[in-house]
């Protein structure tokens, strides 16, 4: 049976780009035009979800978006089940990106409570140290250790790196 | 509510208007319409019937993405032009057509109870969705001032 991760986040913090940029087939996408341009200013958003494959040398490992409002939260549960974790990708560039990670880890209690989650923040700009810890520090308050990346999700090996993080994560939290 | 972006500022008013006197022909000539939905493609509700605005935008996100799935699996399986979802359930049923059109891009998703005829509804909601389309080209073809 093949690892089924997710990648979850707000909208435009990049969950379609990542899975088109590492998927061995072409990807599934349900993107439809975007009219909320107040939201987030892109052409088209996800509204069911996105779809890919990868092969890691034995394991094939399927990979999941959600769609990123609020509204289409219906979709989340039903895409969350049976999966190993998630990556959970920011935009450091939304004012509200702090928010937005505590939001996704609420949204998600299962994985949050077994820790199987990457944190990828896009969009870190020069000094990615910087700008990943305030991050770190909301994780710190909830007395949770993620893995927190900054990641641009166009590049394959980045988001290579989130998976296979996971993965070994995973892996780890299985033998503890 | 959002507002498509491509539908100029001053027919905005005028789609609205559209949509929802088609969704009351619709119910008033089709037996069992419980609820009825004309949404943006992104599942925002641009008119309902029978629908309380918040309860609304759940049900209008559903319709949308029942309909980007149904539009992607169509396609994943080279059945090519998707003509609309039937969900059946023991007390009624769930149609979901798309609504081609010059403007922005639709849906229009329409609940019934137990007591509609099958074939009946799926007839009317298929002309439905076709009269809204033929009414929403004419309007994006009018200058705005002559609306």
């Amino acid at each position: 049976m093949p690892a089924k991760i997710l990648f979850i986040g707000p909208m435009g913090a990049g969950k379609t780009t990542a899975i088109a940029a590492v998927s061995d087939v072409a990807p599934i996408a349900t993107d439809v035009l975007n009219t909320d341009r107040t939201q987030c200013d892109k052409p088209t958003t996800t509204v069911a979800m996105d779809y890919g494959e990868i092969q890691l040398e034995d394991d094939m490992v399927v990979l999941y978006g959600i769609p990123g409002q609020e509204r289409f939260d219906f979709m989340w549960s039903i895409l969350a089940e049976g999966a190993l974790g998630a990556v959970l990708l920011l935009n450091h560039e939304r004012p509200q990106a702090r928010q937005d990670l505590l939001d996704y880890l609420d949204a998600f209690p299962e994985l949050s409570e077994r820790g199987a989650l990457v944190v990828a923040v896009g969009r870190a700009g020069a000094t990615p140290g910087q700008a990943l810890q305030p991050y770190r520090e909301a994780l710190g308050a909830r007395q949770m250790a993620l893995p927190v990346f900054a990641a641009d999700v166009r590049r394959k090996t980045d988001v290579l790196l989130l998976i296979e993080t996971l993965i070994a994560n995973a892996e780890m939290n299985a033998w503890t | 509510m959002s507002i498509p972006v491509d539908a100029p500022e001053a027919k905005q008013p005028q789609l609205k208007a559209l949509c929802q006197q088609q969704l009351a022909e619709l119910a008033a000539t089709t037996e069992g319409v419980r609820v009825a939905i004309v949404a943006s493609s992104d599942g925002f509700p641009l008119a309902s019937l029978n629908l309380e605005a918040q309860e609304s935008r759940r049900i209008t996100a559903m319709g949308a993405a029942l309909s980007a799935l149904s539009l992607r699996i169509v396609q994943e399986l080279a059945l090519s032009g998707l003509e609309g979802t039937v969900i059946e359930s023991a007390q009624g049923l769930v149609l979901c057509r798309q609504i081609p059109n010059g403007i922005t891009p639709m849906v229009l998703l329409v609940v019934t109870g137990e007591e509609a005829n099958y074939g009946y509804a799926q007839w009317a909601v298929k002309h439905a969705a076709k009269r809204l389309s033929e009414s929403l080209n004419a309007l994006g073809d009018r200058p705005a001032s002559n609306l």
